[in-house]
């Protein structure tokens, strides 16, 4: 059943990907709009620190040609790392508290 | 709405990064030693979620694109502190590797999106008559809390942008919230559109963000 549960989830998470890369629109959004209007858009500095600093810029894989490929693949590596994140930040979070319920039963009751 | 370097000042840029640290390390503490087993794989879920669906633009008006936010979406089904975590962990990756949003502005698009973001729009459901009561009331107060959570946090990346001197505010302000009214309208029926769903597959988890405070 979890086994299952995991499955569809990773099939959600590929087919969401996907749909990113093939239909997501090239425009410019509402702020990169604003600021073309208020004629400020050229202020960007496109990469302050260097452009090797980020691993995928522009949410594209890069060494990869296709478009459609690069983006999904960007876009699966980010789901993959902030889920990785959350959960790796979660778990320590919990942790804390079976620490401090060990140490100090007392002042929990008093708080409680 | 992700801020990139250029545009602020560092008086901003320092008042932002103060906030935004602030309130994440509140929000730390806040949840440390609240999350039950379930939560920390949700959390995980919501935040792969939202970050897929911050990619996907989809063109709105007048040759400009927007995209889902989705913090009015994890505060609702995490709560606001841990919502705040996740959204900070999705910008915090969207900026380092990613590219989106400066490393200078990262204070600023922390407090727009992890923080206002969450809050501007989830007090509406949390008042209390709204709370469990009609479905169709409920959903209401879903849509215009995703709403405002779109239109808030734009409105203060004008104040942002005007506060470093790069806009005049009023301009700016005009701009910045006349299409991310738009955008908020695509957000809100999204979102209500979600709700629907997870409270016709997954009611139980409607429920938990219900219960916590």
């Amino acid at each position: 059943m979890k086994s299952r549960r995991i499955s569809a989830g990773f099939l959600i998470a590929l087919v969401l990907c996907l749909l990113v890369s093939i239909f997501s629109s090239e425009l410019p959004d509402g702020m990169e709009m604003v600021m073309e209007k208020l004629g400020i858009s050229d202020r960007q500095q496109e990469t302050s620190p260097s452009p090797d600093f980020y691993p995928l810029p522009e949410y594209r894989f890069p060494r990869i040609k296709s478009p459609i490929a690069s983006t999904a693949l960007a876009a699966l590596a980010g789901m993959a790392v902030v889920f990785g994140a959350v959960v790796a930040i979660g778990t320590l979070l919990r942790k804390y508290k079976s620490a401090e319920k060990g140490s100090s039963d007392n002042q929990m009751g008093i708080k409680g | 709405m992700h801020i990139p370097d250029g545009f602020l000042d560092p008086k901003t840029i320092l008042l932002c990064y103060g906030i935004s640290a602030g309130w994440i390390s509140v929000a730390l503490k806040r949840t440390k030693g609240r999350l039950g087993e379930k939560m920390v794989p949700m959390m995980g879920v919501m935040g792969a979620f939202i970050f897929a669906a911050q990619m996907f633009n989809f063109p709105i008006a007048g040759g400009t694109s927007g995209h889902l936010l989705g913090s009015f979406l994890a505060a609702l089904l995490l709560g606001v502190w841990e919502g705040s975590t996740v959204m900070a962990a999705v910008v915090i990756i969207q900026c380092l590797v990613f590219q989106d949003g400066g490393l200078l502005s990262l204070g600023a698009n922390l407090l727009n999106i992890a923080i206002l973001g969450t809050i501007s729009g989830l007090w509406i459901v949390k008042l209390s008559p709204l709370r469990n009561q009609r479905k169709r009331i409920f959903l209401s107060a879903c849509g215009t809390g995703a709403w405002l959570s779109v239109v808030i946090p734009a409105a203060a990346c004008a104040g942002e942008l005007s506060l470093s001197g790069v806009a005049p505010w009023k301009t700016t302000l005009i701009a910045m919230t006349g299409i991310h009214a738009l955008i908020g309208a695509v957000e809100a029926i999204i979102t209500i559109l979600i709700i629907v769903i997870i409270d016709k597959i997954r009611p139980d988890l409607l429920r938990i963000s219900a219960t916590t405070p």
